[in-house]
């Protein structure tokens, strides 16, 4: 399915759309009715602590960025600053693909409180193997999100409990997390184990 | 201000044209245009208290500039209204008690609004989510999402039934108790339930007291009219800018203000060179103030982060905040201490220093106070006891978080008498305790208090005023002061933050003697430091009423944001490690606890043994039980809960996710015995209505409109034939404010015997009409007076015979009332959740309050106390905590950093009352307001323990604390 959001509209018009990917929809709905009816698509890139789920998502799955020159580039190069400029951004355009996984979890004191750790994952399967895995977190680093690509990694294997525990492994090891008031280091550093175990546990189990 | 450029738009279905500042605050624009609707939270975006309708949907209008409003369509709730009719919106908000202090009900209602228009027929789910961009303190959202609810039902053109309570008998078998299903939740229902409200067949009917009266001042606040301190802003007003330390300990080697004063447009700068030095203390209690007073207007050292530095008056706000960064402070940087363990030790940095403080205990040692209290030989109980058990237990900085911030508008009347318009909790103390600071007499000072925007003892403190009055003395022109949001965080009051020891002595399962060991930090002042400690020992001490207790408190000093007044005052605190640990003990004898509680609970008519040790600040009186429902709050919890079941089912569970359900227990007090006294006058008007003249502050909570219930339950009369006015110092008797859960008994006292005189006047005034000579066996009834033989006369023709025609006289009364005893409400707490064992977060499912509050005066307005109490608490326990590091910098100071809990989180929060029948009480009434945040927390820890079999003594249950008490 394909997918477009322009630099000009609000997440709130991006959320009432059907189609939009469930966790895009559930990163949105976390934020308030106010929130999305004010802030366009590309403010929302820009305001980075904000919107830190919501970039990170967008990161992992990393779908193309329309410049206003019609040049197409990853977005994730866009926001990494390795190319182009976010003023430049005219849309993105997404291929979204019914067999892919693209899970959220966080952990944080309440349900609306904001996030100690998130993960993101996103895999494109190809024929039952990973293609594509990219795990995008937040709480994991001074900046607003981490991404990492594993797909190199990873890719051509079948996703298995052993391959689980060596994903989340991985991961951990790639990340220094902030240590503040809200959580610890090392609690972050577990945490993000948890939620990718977790995530990708459910894909095998065939709950999701 | 810029360049002002030409700006259209349409404003509330009119066109507005006109010149203003293209990149001036929206919300400061529409609020210059006298909409008074559009309030001012916070000015960062995090609390939604400023939203209008842009275009027909919600947008915070402190994001704006005026410049986003060009061309589009503007709606304020002052648009609301169409052809003279209520949107269905305010009437539901008005009829489910929706509305408390009312600083959020234009957010609210127009957000629903936009949320209606595009989903007219919306879930519990969909209705929480749409409004959680709108922070509301009072309420815990229950009764606002009742009132969406309502709305779109009446919208839909669905008939509606009378909003109310239900009323059920209380029988004295609980075996035959009615409990309708919804209350037990066993269907997963999340709906809001009205309150349950159960009645002993021994009590009296009444016709206006335990109904369900809207509130006297809601419809006001449902239109957004102008009713709040800011929004009766006098004529050439300047504005006040107040500059805050940024660092915890220093002295001010030097201070230069010339810059600052050079600044065109500002008026005056004050620092501590300018204003004498008086030394006095901020919380506001009755006369004298418990010592030490420890602060002066503005001083030459700095205590806390957050510490007065200097105040501003300019023209404008902007010229004001310039001013405030053109002061030059160099500081003399003194070593911080913010832990109170810390402290207290040898060596330790002293905060208190000065020579012209008296009445500290150790200033060496930042010891503010130190109370020893002991009833019995509990040393030589505890060598006799089965078992004794010890137990650590904290608590945090909790900030209060009222939407409106603490403001003040200070002003001379045309008689040179200085008005003081405070959004204040206490204006009378206010008044007492400014007099001294800015050196004009009590006398010529007049304190006004418009609605206040959340107050929870925040404003129990004198924050603001003095200094307010200092600028409008030094400019003779009326000034405005507010703190800004920031400046709640770090210069307003929080919670007085305990580490509590318990030692608790057991032989045959009976509690014989408590010790409890109390750590409290105060802060940088002390101001309610004694008092809530004293208030927390007694209530820690006495609801298991061991015979041999001991108290020994320190109150320390430290470099961090003053402790003050906090619903709960020291109580919730004490409570949450007493039911902690009493679980625990009860666990570790291996009997049930809740009949282990019951039989060491505080029984009917038993004497509290440390009432007299330990009274608020000073020796107290002695008290028994003399009305409790405690039992039936229990046993009725039980059984709404399925407790024994579920609590037995989820003993020993398996999995990540794992439940569990806690229950407390909790008591608390109404007034403080022989000390806190208030006044009421009533006043006959010719068409037989009343003026009722209270001293009592209404902070939200409801009491003009239950004040008012009193005195029209006296008067055979309706609410709406009685004009409430509170409160204010030339106008009103005195009263001593709106604290320690004291207007309901104490206030409404003195209401009940004020129109218990009047009524005696009336019915001298009808024998003398109806030529009748027993005038105390005249009835009154449905606005009339009848005599035994069924004549009678109308009030209204009593009215018009007592001021024109016969023996002519004002009908007018005034009384005082005062009690040497506080008689404690009681309470079951109950708390269902949901424990991720991997990851340490709690999921709250569900809060019950089963409560004895006495006779309940307004069923509708009580439940929000108990339902905005309940949440107010679970912040407490779960996530609420101010961060300070070493240094004394405050790590969280803004909504979005410190989190309360939103529309969307709040778990299904239900409220049942068990009526007592108070006898010192009017008509049989307690307090409700601050019982209500007692007992979450232990009944939320207990929840946890028994899902995931870890005990924590250590609030809030982050989700690290819990997980590593998982995961040693």
């Amino acid at each position: 399915m394909k997918l477009t959001f322009t630099s000009t509209e609000t997440l709130d018009i991006i959320y009432s759309q059907k189609n939009i990917p469930p966790v895009l929809n559930a990163i949105l709905n976390q934020k308030t009715l106010q929130e999305r009816v004010e802030t366009k698509f590309l403010a929302s890139l820009r305001a980075k602590s904000t919107f830190a789920d919501w970039g990170a998502a967008l990161s992992a799955m990393d779908p193309t960025a329309v410049l206003v020159n019609e040049k197409s580039i990853p977005l994730s190069e866009l926001l990494e600053k390795k190319a182009g400029a976010l003023n430049d951004l005219k849309e993105v355009q997404f291929d979204v693909n019914g067999t892919d996984l693209l899970a959220y979890e966080k952990v944080s004191n309440t349900p609306a409180d904001l996030p100690i750790i998130s993960v993101i994952i996103f895999i494109k399967f190809n024929e039952n193997k990973i293609d594509q895995l990219r795990i995008a977190a937040t709480g994991v680093s001074k900046s607003a999100y981490t991404l990492a690509d594993f797909s190199k990694d990873f890719s051509g294997k079948t996703l298995d409990k052993p391959l689980v525990k060596t994903i989340a492994g991985q991961f951990k090891k790639e990340i220094t997390p902030v240590d503040t008031y809200m959580g610890s280091a090392e609690y972050r550093k577990e945490m993000a184990g948890v939620l990718i175990e977790r995530i990708l546990s459910k894909k095998i189990n065939g709950e999701m | 201000m810029g360049k002002e450029t030409a700006v259209k738009f349409e404003l509330n279905r009119s066109t507005w044209t006109g010149s203003a500042d293209p990149d001036q605050s929206a919300l400061d624009f529409l609020r210059s245009l006298n909409l008074s609707s559009v309030k001012a939270g916070c000015r960062v975006g995090d609390c939604g208290i400023c939203t209008i309708l842009l275009d027909g949907k919600p947008v915070r209008s402190c994001m704006l500039k005026v410049k986003d409003l060009d061309g589009k369509s503007v709606l304020t709730l002052e648009g609301l209204e169409q052809n003279g009719k209520m949107h269905p919106l305010q009437e539901s908000f008005i009829e489910t008690g929706a509305i408390q202090c009312g600083f959020c009900t234009p957010a609210q209602i127009l957000t629903a609004k936009a949320f209606l228009d595009a989903n007219p027929d919306p879930t519990d789910k969909e209705i929480r989510s749409a409004l959680k961009g709108v922070l509301c303190r009072c309420t815990g959202y229950v009764r606002i999402i009742d009132g969406v609810k309502r709305a779109a039902a009446r919208l839909r053109g669905e008939s509606l039934e009378d909003y109310g309570p239900i009323y059920l008998d209380l029988p004295d078998d609980l075996n035959k108790l009615n409990l309708p299903q919804p209350y037990l939740r066993s269907d997963g229902n999340q709906h809001p339930l009205p309150p349950l409200v159960y009645t002993p067949a021994s009590m009296l009917k009444t016709k206006v007291i335990n109904q369900p009266i809207k509130k006297v001042d809601a419809q006001k606040l449902a239109f957004g009219k102008p009713a709040f301190t800011d929004d009766f802003q006098p004529e050439g007003m300047l504005y006040g800018a107040l500059l805050t330390s940024n660092v915890a300990h220093a002295r001010i080697r030097s201070i230069n203000t010339e810059k600052a004063k050079a600044l065109a447009g500002v008026r005056a700068v004050l620092t501590y060179k300018d204003v004498p030095r008086v030394k006095y203390t901020s919380g506001g209690q009755s006369y004298p103030q418990p010592l030490p007073y420890d602060q002066v207007c503005l001083d030459n050292k700095v205590r806390h982060m957050g510490d007065r530095v200097a105040v501003v008056a300019a023209d404008t706000q902007e010229i004001a905040d310039k001013a405030l960064q053109l002061i030059e402070v160099d500081y003399e940087m003194l070593e911080a201490v913010v832990d109170p363990r810390e402290a207290i030790k040898d060596g330790a940095p002293i905060i208190h220093d000065e020579k012209d403080t008296e009445g500290i205990h150790d200033a060496s040692h930042n010891i503010v106070y130190h109370v020893e209290a002991q009833n019995g030989d509990p040393d030589k109980t505890f060598a006799e006891a089965d078992h004794v058990f010890t137990g650590e237990f904290h608590t945090p900085k909790q900030q209060h978080a009222q939407l409106e911030p603490h403001i003040c508008i200070t002003y001379f009347d045309p008689d040179n008498r200085l008005i003081v318009l405070s959004s204040t909790q206490v204006p009378f103390h206010v008044r007492r305790i400014i007099s001294p600071l800015i050196g004009i007499p009590i006398k010529d000072i007049r304190v006004i208090k418009p609605r206040i925007g959340g107050g929870f003892g925040g404003k129990q403190e004198i924050l603001l005023e003095d200094i307010c009055s200092l600028l409008t003395i030094k400019t003779k022109k009326p000034v405005r002061l507010e703190y800004s949001r920031r400046q709640e965080f770090t210069s307003g009051r929080t919670r007085h933050q305990h580490f509590i020891n318990y030692k608790i002595g057991v032989k045959n399962e009976k509690v014989t003697a408590v010790e409890l060991k109390l750590l409290a930090d105060t802060g940088a002042y002390g101001t309610h430091g004694l008092t809530t400690s004293m208030v927390g020992g007694f209530k820690g001490l006495t609801l298991y009423n061991a015979p041999d207790s001991r108290f020994i408190c320190d109150v320390a000093y430290t470099n961090t944001p003053t402790a003050g007044a906090y619903r709960g005052y020291g109580t919730m605190q004490e409570l949450f490690a007493l039911e902690v640990f009493m679980e625990e003990i009860a666990e570790k004898l291996g009997v049930d606890v809740v009949e282990f509680k019951r039989k060491n609970w505080l029984k009917l008519k038993e004497p509290m043994h440390m009432a007299k040790k330990l009274g608020e600040g000073r020796e107290g009186f002695d008290q028994s039980l003399s009305t409790s429902g405690l039992t039936q709050c229990v046993d009725i919890g039980l059984k709404a809960t399925n407790y024994y079941k579920k609590r037995a089912a989820y003993k020993d569970q398996q999995g990540k996710i794992r439940r569990g359900i806690g229950m407390s227990i909790a008591m608390h007090g109404s007034g403080i015995a022989g000390l806190d006294m208030a006044s009421a006058t009533l006043k006959m008007n010719d068409d037989g209505s009343f003026n009722l003249l209270i001293g009592a502050t209404d902070i939200g909570t409801g009491s003009d409109t239950i004040l008012a219930q009193i005195a029209a339950e006296v008067l055979g009369i309706p609410v709406d034939d009685i004009i409430v006015y509170s409160s204010d110092t030339d106008f009103t008797p005195f009263d001593k404010g709106a604290y320690a859960s004291s207007t309901t008994y104490i206030s409404g006292g003195a209401v009940k015997k004020t129109a218990e005189t009047i009524k005696k006047q009336i019915q001298e005034q009808a024998a003398l009409m109806l030529n009748y000579d027993d005038p105390a066996s005249l009835e009154l009834r449905d606005r009339k007076v009848f005599n035994p033989d069924g004549k009678s006369v109308t009030l209204r023709e009593v009215g018009l015979s007592s001021l024109h025609q016969l023996n002519q006289h004002q009908i007018m009364a005034t009384e005082s009332h005062l009690s040497y005893v506080s008689p404690p409400p009681t309470a079951a707490q109950f708390v269902e959740v949901a424990v991720d064992t991997d990851t340490g977060e709690i999921k709250v499912e569900r809060l019950l309050m089963v409560l004895d509050c006495g006779r309940v005066i307004n069923p509708i307005t009580a439940a929000g106390q108990a339902e905005g109490g309940m949440a107010q608490a679970l912040g407490f326990a779960h996530c609420e905590e101010t961060y300070i590091d070493k240094k004394g910098q405050i790590l969280n100071s803004q909504f979005k950093t410190y989190h309360t809990y939103l529309a969307d989180e709040m778990p299904p929060t239900d409220v049942i009352f068990v009526q007592t029948d108070e006898p010192t009480g009017p008509f049989g009434a307690k307090s409700v307001a601050e019982i209500s945040i007692d007992g979450v927390a232990p009944a939320l820890v207990n929840a946890v323990h028994n899902a995931a079999g870890v005990w924590l003594h250590d609030l809030p249950l982050t989700p690290e604390k819990v997980w590593r008490a998982i995961h040693p």
